[in-house]
C-alpha cells in the first residue's frame, strides 16, 4: 500500500471521509494506483475534479502515484 | 507651442523618490499646460515625465513602478479589460488610477440588480446603462490622461482579434468557459500574454499565461462544450472575492509590464479565504519569469 496525504479544496471538501473540512487527511491505496483512482475512491464526480495536483505539479488521470506524495483537489471556478 | 517651459515654471511641489528629489506637477497644472498647448492630458504628463517632472497624482507610486521611467513605460502601454463585471469593473479603475495610457474596454452587458453587490461600476442611478459606457465616465473621472478605446458589445470569435490588436496585456475578467478559451486563441494568434482570474463566493484564481504556455487546459482541463460555468453558479459571487481577485490581476498586470518579481507563469494562485490559505501549484513544465520556457 501507498500513503498519500490528501486535501481537498474550496466545495470538494464535502467529499472528505472524516467530515467536511480542508484539512489534509492521509488515503492508503494499493501500489500503482493513479489519479484516477484516488478521485473514485472519495466519490469525486468526474466533472468536479479536473484540476488534481500532485506535489503542487497539475497531473493527468492515468499519472501513477508514489508513496508519501500530498495529492490537492481544486474545482472548476469561473465567475467575473 | 511645445510644453517643456510651462512644465518648468509650473512644477513646483517637491517629491521625495530614492535619494533624488524630483518636481511634480499637479492635475490643474497638467489641464492648463495641456489647454494652452493643444495637447491631450496623456501627453502633457509623457513630456513631463520625460523632463524628469512627476505628476503629482503618482507621487505615491513612484516607489512600486521605479520612478519616472516606470510611470512613462505604463503611460505608454495599452491594456484590454474584457469583461466589465465583479473582476473588470475593479480592474479598469486600478489601472486607470496607476496611470496604464490606454484602456480598452470591453463588454457587451448592460447594468441589473443583481450586479450591485460587487460591481464597483455598477450605481443605483445606472441601472441598464452599457457596462463599457458606465465604466468609461467613471474611469474619465479618476484619471482623464487615460486613453480609452470602448466596445459597448459582446466579444465573438469574428471581432475579438480587431479589438484585442496593439495590447501589451489583456486582462480576462470573463464569466464563462467558451469566452475564456476564445480570448486565449486570440491571445495565442496576436502573441499577446494574458492574466486569468476567475471567483466563485469566497474562492478565487488568478495565473499570468503567456502565448507559448499550457494555458486554461492546464486550469480547467480539456474543452468541454457542455461544461460552461464553475462552481459559482451555484455559489454566486459577494462583494470582497472580486475585489481581492482583480487586485492581483492588476498587480500581475503591472509586473509584467515594468518586468519586475515573479510573475504567476506556468502557475495558479488558488485563494480559499473561507480557510485563510492560498496555495499555488504548478500548471505545467517550469517557465522562466519574463523569458522563455524551460524544457
Amino acid at each position: 500500500m501507498i500513503t498519500l496525504e490528501v486535501v481537498l479544496f474550496a466545495t470538494l471538501r464535502r467529499y472528505n471521509p472524516y467530515g467536511e473540512s480542508s484539512e489534509p487527511f492521509s488515503l492508503q491505496l494499493p501500489v500503482g494506483s493513479n489519479v484516477e483512482q484516488i478521485i473514485s475512491e472519495l466519490k469525486i464526480p468526474p466533472h468536479e475534479s479536473k484540476q488534481v495536483y500532485v506535489n503542487s505539479v497539475r497531473r493527468e488521470k492515468d499519472y501513477i502515484l508514489q508513496d508519501g506524495q500530498r495529492v490537492a483537489v481544486f474545482p472548476p471556478i469561473a465567475g467575473g | 507651442m511645445k510644453p517643456a517651459g510651462l512644465i518648468k515654471e509650473k512644477a513646483r511641489e517637491t517629491i521625495d523618490y530614492k535619494n533624488g528629489a524630483y518636481r511634480g506637477l499637479s492635475v490643474e497644472a497638467v489641464r492648463e499646460i495641456a489647454s494652452i498647448c493643444s495637447l491631450s492630458l496623456k501627453e502633457v504628463e509623457v513630456a513631463a515625465l520625460e523632463a524628469e517632472v512627476i505628476p503629482l497624482r503618482y507621487a505615491r507610486s513612484m516607489g512600486t513602478v521605479g520612478g519616472p521611467t516606470g510611470q512613462l513605460l505604463l503611460l505608454r502601454c495599452r491594456v484590454a479589460v474584457i469583461g466589465l463585471g465583479g473582476l473588470g469593473g475593479l480592474v479598469a479603475e486600478l489601472l486607470a488610477r496607476m496611470g496604464v495610457g490606454t484602456l480598452v474596454l470591453i463588454d457587451g452587458d448592460i447594468f441589473s440588480d443583481s450586479n450591485l453587490n460587487r460591481q464597483i461600476m455598477a450605481t443605483e442611478a445606472g441601472l441598464g446603462l452599457q457596462k463599457a459606457n458606465a465604466a468609461a465616465a467613471r474611469l474619465s473621472e479618476i484619471n482623464g490622461a487615460v486613453e480609452q478605446v470602448v466596445f459597448a458589445q459582446f466579444a465573438t470569435p469574428h471581432n475579438l482579434e480587431r479589438m484585442l490588436v496593439g495590447c501589451t496585456v489583456v486582462i480576462d475578467c470573463l464569466d464563462s468557459l467558451s469566452t475564456r478559451f476564445m480570448l486565449e486563441d486570440c491571445c495565442r494568434r496576436l502573441e499577446i500574454p494574458f492574466v486569468h482570474g476567475a471567483i466563485a463566493q469566497f474562492y478565487g484564481q488568478v495565473a499570468v499565461i503567456y502565448p507559448e504556455d499550457p494555458g486554461l487546459e492546464a486550469i480547467y482541463g480539456p474543452r468541454d462544450r457542455s461544461r460552461e460555468y464553475g462552481i459559482e453558479k451555484e455559489l454566486g459571487n459577494p462583494a470582497t472575492t472580486p475585489a481581492l481577485v482583480a487586485s492581483l490581476q492588476v498587480q500581475e498586470a503591472l509586473k509584467l509590464l515594468l518586468k519586475t518579481g515573479q510573475l504567476l507563469r506556468g502557475r495558479l494562485l488558488f485563494i480559499d479565504t473561507l480557510q485563510g490559505t492560498f496555495e499555488t501549484v504548478q500548471l505545467g513544465k517550469g517557465v522562466n519569469d519574463h523569458g522563455s520556457r524551460e524544457d
